[in-house]
Parts: structure tokens; C-alpha cells; sequence
């Protein structure tokens, strides 16, 4: 009998060249100059943020009411705002609060919600209607006033702000990861284990999860954008971040009464917030395009 | 003579990511009025591609007709401007064209009429009013019931196969001077393949027509092709009339083909002979013959040759190849043991002797059944039941193959994942190596899954594609124990690779990274791993091509003989299930209709549903078919919602009487080992 | 349809159950005694009293959860703390403003962010593409108070075209009312417009890589037919969905534009009465927007039934 292995042997030879992955995920992520050009800025706000101290040309906190609002001058290139501080040594130290506020909302949301989806999608049933449906109240309900309502409750400040946005992002985790599950779950490869004797936990961690998290790292880039966003848009109403951290949105919110005589003070940080968040924004675009191309328009 | 449609050295390319791939390239070929062609070839091969560029209908960016001519009517359709006035009329109005998918190709929130009729309106100049009797003319032309209510719905409320009508009728309404059949039946069952197919063909014999047809089943050009154009990377590699082709193919791809596909009328040991090999990477075509590599006639001429171009071999008939044949045939010079294997076509299959089987059952299912309720509104409310599979017994013995076959939803994938306990059976035993395990707690269960495996319909979607092809293989060693260390593990997965017939090098690769064939080996090496006693194939070399086809059919088959495995093989192609089977069960709305060995079920057929299946099912080879009968099965599969009453095959059926309507009629024995489900038998 | 209406009537309500046990829920959430907390350390015990019979919190949890929804459902909100005055009062007075606004630039956002859209699918590669989607890139990362100071600098205070603050109902001078809501509503709008506009464009995109939009240009029909007739109906789709997602970021951004704008609306009555720490209003002001939103999202979804055929004969 002719054996069989010729035929591989065979098909080996003939098989035409494959690209990996990584190669193609690279190729397609930094083949467009704007999400370098992007990810760059984003690579030196977090250099700043972190080493705020000493990019920044004078201690934030430190005032001088004989200096206040003064027009951009060579000393201080953006300006003092009323209280005689340095407008840009706060933008500096405005981005620690803003990155740091975003990492810690959106890791918390992200965790949370992607177990919470994982289990909904996964076991379905009674737990996946009652999941669902606090997803859809949540995320019925404006986040803007669940953190204000958050607020009314234990005050303003940083953590009110992290807590609002955490439980107010956590549902779209949720919701794409149920999503996600739902599908992959469906998908040949996991019967194909249930049948080979594969358990549950096994299932759920070797096969389901690392199919469904390509949208998530996706979604988690968006998000940093939204919730920088979000916290700028609370400390500009006084619910966020309180003086005298310095706080993009606060500092907006400050600058508003001085708008005539010094709209930078305004404007510079708005800059700012506009800046990130559009970066944020574009590379998550590029990773989705990168990572999968199916995803388009589906986050 | 001038031709109606004739193409001289169209060229097209695909530029994906930088590289330009040569779908079409310069292939030449005429239609004539009133006649059908068929375009054959794999998946791949520029068959549509070639239609689509002629009409300028490929997406351009990426796509890009590099040169050639297309003349119809002394006009080449290529100069014209691609959404210009002259081309729009003769697209759609003079050539219309049916795509593959039935499914897809309807626009889901237009009503059927009104994209009828849009047609109509635009290239015959009618009114509203006159377009929509001509419309409900066609329809009922096509056999669309009810055809003055049903023009106002949608087209989700049609099936497949009323689908594919509807685009006939679309096509068709303009009276057109030539249709392109792009895969037109692929995506239908047997059944209605064949309502389509001599559907189509009638409506163009009366309307004198030219029909391209363009088709991966050789079965279909046989049937209904009067001239052929095979085509293989791009390029056309012979053609000639349907019967000459058949009977004197001259290009060794042609000759392969027909040698890869299982035949109704094979004899039962044939075996069959695989194109080795994969298909070339169009990206980086060499001026060399495409087949080169997988060619087993190839000579020296051919390594050093340009790519041939088409010979006349014939009056009519041209193929492209430096070596002729024929001669080699007479002259049996070739010592290649594959390739006198191909020559000769039917080689015998060494005779083993056939070990007697077992007296017990390795697999006994009595009375399965499995109904999935359907609910209604938000409170889940069981309205009815989904009967998909309806009192089904059937057994397997050690070393057995039993071919399950059907159309699509009469239940045969669901038996299986019921087996498989991918479902949990309403009702009914299925007892494995003497343990019930239709009712087990999956925990219990589980250890016991060492010993049945599946493998799976699609190798795209059956493989993880984050795993490596190496912890997919080695996914059942780990889960059952099977290994002590990973030296062990190494070695099994090592073996079980280069028992399917892939080198172990490969194994570090993800699935993507391989080809659909290689990836259905990856799926039987992992069937394989926890050495099982049972392997269900559901459905297993349908989606693969049919070169690829017959590469896996032959795996299985030495794999069964080395290891003495049983298979439950399910499949809607008859010819594989018969070359494979011991013996065979077909199976419509959730029940077995029929059931013998495989010689008896295909020689003597007792069901009228089995004879109708076998009828449709057309032969390669146009002389057979020629003397057949074509009886058309009249009807559609009724939904498992509301199945007929009493026998639920008597509203299709073309010996049914009044009792059938009320008597529900079981299997019965009429011969020895040969059951039927008919009370007129 | 009927099973679909009913489905989606039944999940309103759940929705709405959720948000009001939350809105309830609220004044327990406040670590410690809220009625301390609201009266302040001076407080003495004859208004704690007073207050926590007032608020119903010597009543057990269900019965004080009833009372209060059945006070809702019957239009009463309870009293303002602070302002000592009915909150419906409060609400309803309120209300118009924020209604006025809201309402334009939802519909500003719709029917300018949708064409946009389509357009950039249809000239996908060109410079009017580019132009719309790097657009609408940066009106998704402009943070819309800002948006709102700038627009105030520049065409108020310096172009002096438009007022710079405040808010004039149509039924008091309609053209002045225009120039006080124009800014605002736009302002709000743009971060929508420019989901929409996105969504709008990626479906479409989408649409036409579709098996029947092949059928329809192989049937000979011109290229903007076959975007008009064929490619639009289905691209709709899936934009409706995203519109009825957007409108909690509208009802949201209220209270950031009335802060901005000086608005007298909702918004700025939440944001007040958080300072104040009037729990009652913020309540009421809570319900009443979460019944809102999920009004308008049920209307968004039955809108589904006329654009897509399927659902509409399920």
C-alpha cells in the first residue's frame, strides 16, 4: 500500500509562502505615518506626565499674587493664571492628573467588565438576562449625571470622578466581551475541544478568552480617550478634580472668567485635552485596523 | 463565423498589499447563440473572475484588467466606460449574470417585485403597470407559487433554492442574450440543484439563450454543458466539446480532476488518485507551465519551456501542454508509479482480507431523539418543537463505516452532535461500547470522550486560530493524560502529524498559516491523538476542493485500515458516502427513510426519496448522462415546524397514495439488513 | 412587529426599574446619616426629625422604595430641601430649555452627520473624505465646554454676532431665541454628528461590498441608483442604533452646555442641587431624565420596523 505521508511531503514542498502574523499586525499598524505621528505624542505626554517634576519649569503649586495673570513672556511661556502660578508647569503636571485618572478607571472597568461579559456570554441563561440588562440601564443613563449623582452622594474629588467613570465604562467591557464570547463560543474549534474532553475553566481560558480580547485592547485605548475627556468635562463643573491639583478641566473652568483679557489661560488646556484624546483616539483606530480588519465600524 | 461574445487575451490583476496577483491571465474564448459552456476549475483558478472583468464588474482598486479584448456586437466592452450608457445596456439588458450565493445576493429591504421590475423598467423601456405583469409572468415562469401575492415580499421570505428562482427570474426577464451561471447551485442541495440547473436550462433552450456555466462539479458540466473551458491558475489549460473532453482529455489537469472525484458508476475498490500538491501562489507566476509542479507527465521540455499556450489537439479541441498524452498512454513510458496509477485510473486497492466484524455493536442509538423547543416573546414560552431529529436507531460495529446521508437540515449533523453529546438528546439510548451515554453527566462523561473524536466540517473554522498547530494536535494528550513529559508529548504529536501526512516541522505554525487542506489533516491528527475507537466525520470533505477531496478520502481510508477505526461518516454527497461506506442510511426530515449496505442501497434502491436523491446526482460523463432520465423532484424540504402528516415525504412524493397522508410509516425489513420507511414498498 | 414591540417595551421597563431602584437607592448611598449629613453639624434634633420623617427614612427599606415610585409614577417628586418648593414644579419649570436645545442638536447631529457621512463612503479615498473624516476625528476629541468658551470668544465677544450667554424661549421672541440656541445646540451636537458621521460612513462602506449591491450594478443600473436606491436603505441601519445610543451623551452634555452658556435648564438644576447637596432634586431631576432617555430610545427602536423590512415581518 502507498503510504500516505508522500502526499504531505508533497503539499509541504508546494506551500505557498505565509506571512506571521506579528509581521502583517506591525506592517499594518505603523504603515500609516498618522498613527506613528500619533503614537509618538502619546509616547512623550506619558514621558512628561511621569517625569512631570522635572520637565516642569517651576513648582505648580508655588503662588505669587504680585505675578498673577500675566501674558505668555519668555519666564513663563504660557503665562500665570490669578494666583500668580506657571499656566504651563500646571498643563505639565495637569497630564499626570488626567493619564492617571484614565489608567485607573479604564483598568478597573476593563477588568470588571471583561469578567462580568465573560461570564454572562459564557453560561448564559439567568445570569446573562439580569447582566444584561443592569448593561442596558447603565448604559441608558448619561455618565455625565451618574457622576454628578456620585458626587451629590460623597463629594467631589478624584476618586469620585474614577468611580463614576469606572462603573459608567465598565458596561461597554461588558457588553463587547459578552458579544464576543457569544460568537466565539459558537465558533467549531470550541465544540471541537468540548468533544476532545476539554473542561470548562479550560475552555474558557485556553480557547474563548484569548479569541475575544483583540476588541478589548482596542476598546481600551478609545476608552482612555473618553475618560480623560469625561474627567476634564467633571473638573470643569467642580465635580472632578478639586483645587489645587492641577486639572486640565478645572483650569478651563478657572480661566473662563479671565476669557477677555487672558484666553490662553482657557485655551491652553483645552489644547491639551483635545490633543490626547485625538491621539488616544487614532491609535486605537490603527490598532483595530491592525489587529483585525473585520472590526472596523464594530467599536 | 463571428461569435456573439468573443474574448481574445483578457488579462486581470489583483494588487493586495503590493503584490499583484494574476487572476486572469490572457485567456481567450467565444460563446455562440443558443449554446450552453461551462468554465470548470477549483476555487481560485479566475473561473469568475474572468465573467465579472468581461462585464467590468470586478471592484477596482484592487482589481485592474491589465489587457485583452471583450467583442460583443463588433463593440469591445472593455473600451467602454465602466458606468457609462453603451456598457450599462448590454450589462443586464444583453448579458445578464447569476451569482453564487442566493442567500446574499438580494437586496434584503426591496421588495422582489420591485427589483424585478427595476430591471424590467430600465432595459425594456416599460411602464410600471406593464412591468409588473411581466414580472408575475416570469415568476410563475420560474415556478414561484402564488406568484401575484408573493411579488411584494421580501426576500428573507423565501428559501435558498426560491432565491436562486428569483435571480432567474431577474436575469431572465430582459431576455438577454447571454447569462453567466457564476456557482449557481453550489450553495443548494442536490435536490434542488437539479430543479435549478434544468430550470435554467429549459428557460434558455426556449428563449435561445447562451448560458455560461460556470461550475467546480465536473457532475454538472456532463449533465448540461455542451462546450468546455477547464481553467487552472488563471489560465485556460483545454478546451473542447463536453463529450470529446471526457473522452479524450489531453491536459493532465483534466485528466486529474476526473480521476480525483468519486463516481456514482465507480467500481467500489477503485481508488482514487489525488492531484498532489496545492494549487500555484498567483502572486509570483513564473512564464513556466502552471501545473508544472503538481504535473506527473512532466518532461524536461516542460522545466525549460515557456508557459504553453492552447494547441489544437483536435478539430475543436486545444490544450496547453508540451506532452502529448495520448502517445504516453500507448507508449506507457512512464515509470512513475503515480503517474501509471493515473494513467490507468482505476488501480486496484490491494486486497486485504476483510477481518470479520465483531459481533456486538461498538455503537447502538435506538429511538434518538432530539427536539429543540421554540419560544415565543419575552417569557420564553414554548409554542412548538423543532423535531430535527425523530426517533432515529441506526448501529455501528469495530471497523465499520456508516454513511449518513441527506439534505441539509434532515438531521444528520444533529445525530451526530448528539452523539457527541454536543446536544443532550430529548429522548432515546445511545449506548457506546455497551454504556449509555445519552443521559451521562458531562463530568462523567468526559474521560470517556477519549474514545470517540470528530472531525469537523470546516477546517477554517474548526481549528483555534490562536493555537499553534501543535497544541491543537496535542490538545486531547493533554486533557486525557496520555503523555508523562513533554519528551513523550513531543514524539506523539511528531507521530500523529506525520500519520496525516504533514511534516512535524511545520507544527509551531497557527492554523491561518496553512492551507484548507492541511488544516482538515491538523483536525484528523487531533481526532486521532487520544487513539479512539469511533470518528465521527460530519460533513468532513465538504468544504474542501475537489483535487484536495480526494486527498483526505484517501487518508481516511488508510487511516481506518492501519488503525482499525469506524466511522460515522456523514455527507450530502452521495458518490463520497458510497466509495466510503459499508452501508448507508439515508435520512430526511429527522428519520431514516432507508438503510442496507452500500451495494444494495445504490443498486437497488427501494425509497422513492433515495431514488430521487440518486437521480439528481449527476455522473461526470456526458454519454451516461445522456441516456438518464432526469426525473426532477418536485417541491421544496418542509420545514421540521410543520412536517407533513403521516408519511412527511408524501407531498414530494411520485408514488404516494391517499394512505399516506395518514399513515406514518417506520422502517421495515425487506430484505435482509435492507430497511425501508414506505408503505408502497 | 407586535413581538418586537412588546420586547422591546418589556426591556424599557426593566431598564427603567434598574434606574429607579438606583435613584431611591441614592439617598441611602450617603455614608452615615444622610440627614446629617444633609442638615449639616449644627443641625438640631427637632429638624433631624422633622427631616428623616419627612424623607420617610424611619420606614422600612420596600415600603419607603413603594411609596416613593408610587409618588412618581403619580407625578410627585417630593420637596426641594433647599428651595422648599415642589421638585415637579421645579422640573417642569426648568424643562423647556433643555427640551429646546436637546432637540435641535439632535437633530442638527442626524441630519448633518448621516449625508456627511455618506458622502465621505462614496468619495472614499478623496480629499472630501479626508476632509470629513479628520473632521470628525477632532470633533470627537474636543472637549465641548471648551468647544463652547471658544465659540463664546469668537462670536460673541469678538465677532459680537451672537449673544453671549443666556437662554430666550421661542414663545417670548422666536428669532432672538435662535441666536441664543444656535451655539449651544451645535456645540453639543458635534461630538454626535461626528459618531454619526463616522457610522454612517463604515456601514456603508460595508453596504456596498455587499453580494446584492453586485446584483444591482450587474443589472446594468447607474452608480448613484444603485447608492440611492440599494446601498442608503441598508446603510441606515445600523446608523439608527448608534443614534439611539447617542442620546444619553446628548441629555448628558446638557448639563456641561447650560453650565457653559448659562443656561437656566435641567442640567444646571443637577448641578446646583449636587452643590447643595439637595438630594431630593437630584432625584427627581435623575428619574425624570432616565424616563427621558428611555422614551426616545424606544422610539429610536421602533423606528427600526420602517427601515428594515425584516423585523418588520417577524
Amino acid at each position: 500500500m502507498r503510504t500516505d505521508t508522500s502526499l504531505g511531503k508533497n503539499e509541504v514542498i508546494d506551500s505557498p509562502p505565509q506571512r506571521k502574523e506579528l509581521k502583517r499586525f506591525l506592517k499594518v499598524f505603523l504603515g500609516r505615518k498618522i498613527v506613528i505621528f500619533f503614537g509618538l505624542i502619546l509616547l512623550a505626554v506619558i514621558f512628561t506626565a511621569i517625569f512631570a517634576e522635572q520637565v516642569a519649569p517651576y513648582d505648580p503649586y508655588a503662588q505669587n499674587l504680585g505675578n498673577a495673570l500675566q501674558p505668555p513672556s519668555a519666564e513663563n511661556l504660557l503665562g500665570t493664571d490669578s494666583l500668580g502660578r506657571d499656566v504651563l508647569s500646571r498643563v505639565i503636571f495637569g497630564a499626570r492628573t488626567s493619564l492617571i485618572v484614565g489608567i485607573i478607571s479604564v483598568s478597573l472597568a476593563a477588568s470588571i467588565g471583561v469578567v462580568i461579559g465573560l461570564i454572562a456570554g459564557y453560561f448564559g441563561g439567568i445570569i446573562d438576562s439580569i447582566i444584561s440588562r443592569l448593561i442596558d440601564a447603565i448604559i441608558a443613563f448619561p455618565a455625565i449625571i451618574l457622576a454628578l449623582a456620585i458626587g451629590a452622594v460623597i463629594g467631589a474629588g478624584m476618586w469620585t470622578v474614577i468611580l463614576a467613570l469606572t462603573i459608567g465604562l465598565t458596561p461597554s467591557y461588558a457588553r463587547v466581551m459578552r458579544g464576543q464570547v457569544l460568537t466565539v463560543k459558537e465558533q467549531e474549534y470550541i465544540k471541537a475541544s468540548e468533544v476532545i474532553g476539554a473542561n470548562n475553566i479550560r475552555i474558557m481560558f485556553k480557547h474563548v478568552f484569548p479569541n475575544c480580547i483583540s476588541p478589548i485592547i482596542v476598546l481600551i485605548t478609545l476608552n482612555l480617550g473618553v475618560a480623560i475627556l469625561a474627567e476634564a468635562a467633571l473638573s470643569f463643573l467642580g465635580v472632578g478634580i478639586t483645587a489645587p491639583q492641577a486639572a486640565w478641566g478645572a483650569m478651563v473652568s478657572e480661566g473662563q472668567r479671565y476669557l477677555v483679557s487672558n484666553p490662553n489661560l482657557s485655551f491652553a488646556p483645552g489644547v491639551c485635552v483635545l490633543l490626547i484624546v485625538l491621539a488616544f483616539n487614532m491609535v486605537g483606530d490603527g490598532l483595530r485596523d491592525a489587529l483585525d480588519p473585520r472590526l472596523r465600524g464594530s467599536i | 463565423m463571428e461569435h456573439l461574445l468573443d474574448v481574445k487575451n483578457l488579462s486581470t490583476e489583483f494588487n493586495i498589499d503590493g503584490t499583484h496577483l494574476k487572476a486572469v491571465d490572457d485567456v481567450s474564448y467565444h460563446i455562440d447563440k443558443g449554446e450552453i459552456v461551462s468554465f470548470v476549475g477549483e476555487s481560485g483558478c479566475g473561473k469568475s473572475v474572468t465573467h465579472m472583468s468581461g462585464l467590468q464588474l470586478i471592484p477596482t482598486p484592487p482589481g485592474k484588467i491589465t489587457g485583452g479584448e471583450v467583442i460583443y456586437k463588433g463593440i469591445d466592452l472593455l473600451k467602454l466606460k465602466p458606468d457609462g450608457e453603451e456598457i450599462r445596456k448590454i450589462r443586464g439588458g444583453e448579458i445578464g449574470f447569476i451569482f453564487q450565493e442566493p442567500m446574499t445576493s438580494l437586496n434584503p429591504v426591496l421588495t422582489i417585485g420591485e427589483q424585478i421590475m427595476e430591471s424590467i423598467i430600465l432595459h425594456l423601456k416599460v411602464g410600471r403597470a406593464e412591468a409588473r405583469r411581466r414580472t408575475i409572468d416570469m415568476l410563475k415562469k420560474v415556478g414561484i407559487p402564488d406568484a401575484e401575492s408573493r411579488i411584494d415580499d421580501y426576500p428573507h421570505q423565501f428559501s435558498g433554492g426560491m432565491r436562486q428562482r428569483l435571480m432567474i427570474a431577474m436575469v431572465l426577464s430582459v431576455n438577454p442574450k447571454i447569462v453567466i451561471a457564476d456557482e449557481v447551485t453550489t450553495a443548494l442541495d442536490v435536490t434542488t440543484q437539479a430543479q435549478i440547473l434544468e430550470l435554467l436550462r429549459d428557460i434558455v433552450k426556449s428563449m435561445d439563450t447562451s448560458l455560461i456555466l460556470v461550475t467546480h462539479n465536473l457532475g454538472v458540466v456532463a449533465r448540461y454543458a455542451e462546450r468546455i473551458y477547464v481553467m487552472y491558475a488563471g489560465t485556460v489549460v483545454e478546451t473542447g466539446t463536453t463529450k470529446e473532453i471526457f473522452n479524450n482529455p489531453r491536459h493532465p489537469y483534466t485528466i486529474g480532476l476526473m480521476n480525483a472525484v468519486p463516481r456514482l458508476d465507480d467500481p467500489k475498490d477503485k481508488k482514487l488518485v489525488p492531484v498532489e500538491g496545492l494549487p500555484p501562489n498567483l502572486a509570483n507566476k513564473k512564464d513556466q507551465c502552471p501545473f508544472l509542479p503538481r504535473c506527473v507527465f512532466r518532461t524536461e521540455e516542460c522545466h525549460s519551456s515557456p508557459a504553453p499556450s492552447l494547441n489544437e489537439v483536435r478539430e475543436g479541441h486545444a490544450a496547453a501542454c508540451y506532452v502529448d498524452v495520448s502517445k504516453v498512454q500507448n507508449n506507457n513510458i512512464v515509470e512513475d508509479e503515480v503517474a501509471s496509477s493515473m494513467i490507468v485510473g482505476e488501480q486496484e486497492k490491494p486486497i486485504i482480507n476483510e477481518p470479520a466484524l465483531p459481533e456486538e455493536n461498538l455503537l447502538e442509538v435506538n429511538h434518538l431523539k432530539m427536539y429543540f423547543p421554540v419560544t415565543k416573546s419575552i417569557f420564553k414560552r414554548k409554542v412548538g418543537e423543532v423535531k430535527a431529529v425523530d426517533d432515529v436507531s441506526f448501529y455501528l460495529k469495530q471497523g465499520e463505516t456508516l454513511g449518513l446521508v441527506g439534505e441539509s437540515g434532515c438531521g444528520k449533523s444533529t445525530v451526530a452532535r448528539a452523539i457527541l453529546r454536543l446536544y443532550n438528546p430529548s429522548e432515546g439510548e445511545i449506548n457506546f461500547q455497551g454504556q449509555d451515554i445519552s443521559k451521562m453527566r458531562k463530568k462523567v462523561l468526559r474521560p470517556l470522550r477519549r474514545n470517540i473524536s470528530m472531525i469537523f466540517q470546516d477546517p477554517f473554522s474548526s481549528l483555534d486560530p490562536r493555537q499553534t498547530a501543535e497544541s491543537v494536535v496535542g490538545e486531547p494528550l493533554i486533557v486525557h493524560n496520555l503523555v508523562n513529559n513533554r519528551n513523550e508529548y513531543t514524539q506523539r504529536v511528531d507521530e500523529l502529524f506525520r500519520m496525516v501526512g504533514l511534516d512535524p516541522a511545520l507544527k509551531n505554525r497557527v492554523p491561518h498559516e496553512f492551507s484548507g487542506g492541511q488544516r482538515q489533516r491538523i483536525g484528523i491528527a487531533r481526532a486521532l491523538a487520544s487513539e479512539p475507537s469511533l470518528i465521527v466525520c460530519d460533513e468532513a470533505i465538504s468544504a474542501l476542493d475537489v483535487s484536495i477531496q480526494a486527498q483526505i478520502i484517501n487518508l481516511l481510508e488508510s487511516l481506518k485500515e492501519q488503525l482499525n477505526l469506524s466511522y460515522l461518516f456523514i455527507a450530502h454527497d452521495l458518490s463520497v458516502v458510497r466509495h466510503i461506506s459499508d452501508r448507508v442510511a439515508v435520512m430526511y426530515l429527522g428519520r431514516i427513510v432507508e438503510t442496507a449496505d452500500w451495494e444494495t442501497l445504490y443498486d437497488n434502491p427501494k425509497h422513492p426519496y433515495t431514488k430521487a436523491l440518486l437521480g439528481a446526482v449527476p455522473i461526470p460523463d456526458p454519454f451516461i448522462e445522456e441516456e438518464r432520465e432526469h426525473v426532477v423532484l418536485k417541491g421544496e424540504v418542509p420545514s421540521p415546524l410543520n412536517r407533513p402528516t403521516g408519511c412527511s415525504f408524501h407531498n414530494r412524493c411520485p408514488i404516494a397514495t391517499p394512505e399516506c397522508k395518514t399513515i406514518d410509516p417506520s422502517l421495515s425489513e425487506i430484505e435482509d439488513g435492507h430497511e425501508v420507511a414506505c408503505i408502497n414498498i | 412587529m407586535t413581538q418586537f414591540i412588546i420586547q422591546r417595551i418589556y426591556q424599557t421597563v426593566i431598564v427603567l426599574f434598574i434606574l429607579s431602584l438606583f435613584c431611591f437607592l441614592l439617598i441611602h448611598m450617603i455614608p452615615g446619616n444622610p440627614v446629617l449629613t444633609i442638615l449639616g453639624d449644627e443641625a438640631t434634633p427637632e429638624e433631624i426629625r422633622m427631616l428623616t420623617e419627612e424623607l420617610g427614612l424611619d420606614r422600612p427599606l420596600p415600603m419607603q422604595y413603594l411609596s416613593w415610585l408610587g409618588g412618581v409614577v403619580q407625578g410627585d417628586l417630593g420637596t426641594s430641601i433647599i428651595y422648599r418648593e415642589d421638585v415637579k414644579d421645579l422640573i417642569l419649570k426648568r424643562l423647556p430649555p433643555t427640551v429646546h436645545i436637546g432637540i435641535t442638536s439632535f437633530i442638527i447631529s442626524i441630519v448633518a452627520g448621516v449625508p456627511l457621512g455618506v458622502i465621505a463612503a462614496v468619495k472614499r479615498g478623496g480629499w472630501i473624505d479626508g476632509f470629513i473624516t479628520t473632521s470628525s476625528n477632532f470633533s470627537m476629541a474636543i472637549p465641548n465646554f471648551w468647544l463652547g468658551i471658544l465659540g463664546i470668544y469668537l462670536f460673541a465677544l469678538n465677532l459680537g454676532w451672537l449673544p453671549v450667554q443666556g437662554y430666550v424661549s421661542p414663545t417670548e421672541d422666536f428669532w432672538a431665541s435662535q441666536r441664543y440656541v444656535i451655539m449651544p445646540s451645535l456645540v453639543l451636537g458635534l461630538s454626535t454628528m461626528a459618531i454619526l458621521a463616522r457610522q454612517a460612513r463604515s456601514s456603508m462602506l460595508e453596504v456596498i461590498r455587499q453580494d446584492y449591491i453586485r446584483t444591482a450594478i450587474s443589472k446594468g443600473i447607474k452608480t448613484r441608483v444603485v447608492i440611492r436606491k440599494h446601498a442608503l436603505k441598508n446603510a441606515i441601519i445600523p446608523v439608527v442604533t448608534i443614534a439611539g445610543l447617542m442620546l444619553p451623551n446628548i441629555v448628558g452634555g446638557s448639563v456641561i452646555i447650560e453650565q457653559v452658556f448659562n443656561v437656566n435648564g435641567i442640567g444646571r438644576l443637577v448641578l446646583q442641587s449636587v452643590f447643595n447637596q439637595d438630594i431630593v432634586v437630584v432625584q427627581g431631576c435623575l428619574i425624570v431624565l432616565a424616563i427621558a432617555v428611555a422614551a426616545a430610545n424606544l422610539l429610536v427602536d421602533l423606528s427600526y420596523g420602517y427601515f428594515d423590512p425584516r423585523i418588520r415581518y417577524k
